[in-house]
């Protein structure tokens, strides 16, 4: 963890340690050590941003509570929504967009180092985000598939309820050779998508995205991405094994079908 | 008449209350009957929280979605803040676990709200005091931190 937080699963092999210290929690949290770390994290959510500056001022465990991730996600989205641009943590990013002349980079190298504190609610999100997600996948049994006539996509996957996945689909696309990050930024980088309460440029999007240590980051999924981005629709086409559109019959009331 | 339950405290103090106290929090009911005493809960600090859900008890009923920003702009009424006002930190601290851990969340807003405000408007040295935190960074720690805070708030 960047501030050296631990997981409680350390603390019980660290205690066993001959002349270890105690777990800072307890002085350098003072009465908020009587509380649990969720419901620290609750209080301290009803915080702005000039509190919880002079608040992770007080005492080393309380500078790792006041720079949690989730908290400046809040500020940040409330305050500014998706007018933002990306600098690696919530807390630059907030910092940064307020005041354009702080200076980011000189703030790289975290401030704190902590030793001797473990918490799972704040070592948690970091946790997810620098686990390889490999070792949770399992071995793919599902029948890959090319040239695959109606008939048999019919009466073998279809009626059978069997999964397939057809190979020669996608690459017939014109997206197959057009889209890229890179392309896409470039054609359709201004235009604002929707990404759970936000909404925020495609080229914002794509800056925070590579670059997001979040346990669950924003999610980009815009309804109307065929309507804002001018083209976008020849690129691709409904391969004819899908070509059967039963939500047709209800003409404009058909529910969000791309 | 209405009918009530009972609750035992911790170190075994017994409380009578109106079943519709329980009915509103429904983890209360768990604990309702002659031998069952709540783990975590002493007396003292049983006797607020139920003071408090007895005078909550006609509100309308709870209605919790996840929606952050309506939890966060909500206003503490003059009742509940003189009934917050009148207890010392410590017993702050202990509602506030009690409020938790009994799931009645109106009061565990309240609880973590009046401790956001005793935050708020402070100093650096008027929260370490009134908080009882001890200053352990390092010299270069404060010195980065102080950088890292150096930021024109334009709110």
């Amino acid at each position: 963890h960047p501030l050296g937080i631990m997981p409680w699963g350390n603390y019980y092999i660290d205690s066993t340690e001959k002349g270890f210290r105690k777990n800072r929690r307890e002085t350098s949290l003072g009465a908020f050590a009587y509380l649990t770390d969720e419901i620290i994290l609750e209080i301290f959510g009803y915080l702005n941003v000039k509190e919880l500056l002079i608040l992770g001022f007080t005492s080393q465990v309380l500078y790792c509570f006041a720079s949690f991730e989730e908290l400046w996600k809040q500020l940040t989205i409330r305050r500014f929504s998706g007018d933002w641009w990306w600098y690696g943590t919530w807390k630059l990013t907030y910092l940064k967009r307020s005041d354009p002349k702080y200076d980011v980079d000189s703030f790289i190298k975290p401030a704190v180092n902590i030793t001797h504190f473990y918490s799972d609610v704040l070592f948690q999100p970091f946790l997810y985000s620098s686990t390889e997600i490999d070792q949770f996948l399992g071995t793919e049994t599902i029948d890959r598939r090319s040239n695959l006539n109606m008939e048999e996509f019919n009466s073998n996957y279809a009626a059978k309820n069997r999964p397939v996945i057809i190979t020669d689909v996608v690459t017939q696309w014109p997206a197959f050779q057009k889209w890229s990050m890179k392309y896409l930024v470039e054609k359709y980088g201004d235009v604002p998508f929707r990404a759970e309460a936000i909404d925020i440029k495609l080229k914002n999007y794509v800056q925070y995205s590579m670059n997001t240590l979040d346990e669950s980051p924003l999610y980009l999924f815009d309804k109307k991405f065929g309507e804002k981005c001018n083209g976008i629709l020849e690129d691709f086409f409904v391969p004819e094994y899908f070509c059967q559109d039963f939500f047709n019959i209800l003409g404009q009331d058909r529910p969000d079908f791309r | 008449e209405n009918e009530t339950i009972t609750l035992r405290s911790s170190d075994g103090i017994e409380f009578h209350i109106d079943a519709r106290i329980a009915n509103r929090y429904t983890l209360l009911n768990n604990w309702n009957g002659e031998n069952a005493s709540l783990p975590n809960v002493t007396g003292k600090v049983l006797e607020k929280v139920l003071e408090w859900c007895e005078h909550h008890i006609n509100d309308p009923p709870l209605n919790y979605d996840n929606d952050d920003s309506r939890r966060r702009n909500f206003e503490i009424d003059d009742w509940d803040e003189n009934f917050i006002n009148c207890v010392n930190q410590d017993m702050l601290f202990e509602i506030i676990l009690a409020a938790n851990y009994l799931d009645i969340k109106p009061l565990l807003d309240i609880g973590c709200k009046t401790v956001a405000n005793m935050i708020k408007s402070k100093s650096l040295e008027e929260i370490r005091s009134t908080f009882n935190i001890v200053n352990d960074f390092t010299p270069e720690e404060e010195e980065a931190i102080r950088r890292e805070n150096e930021w024109a708030d334009d709110q």
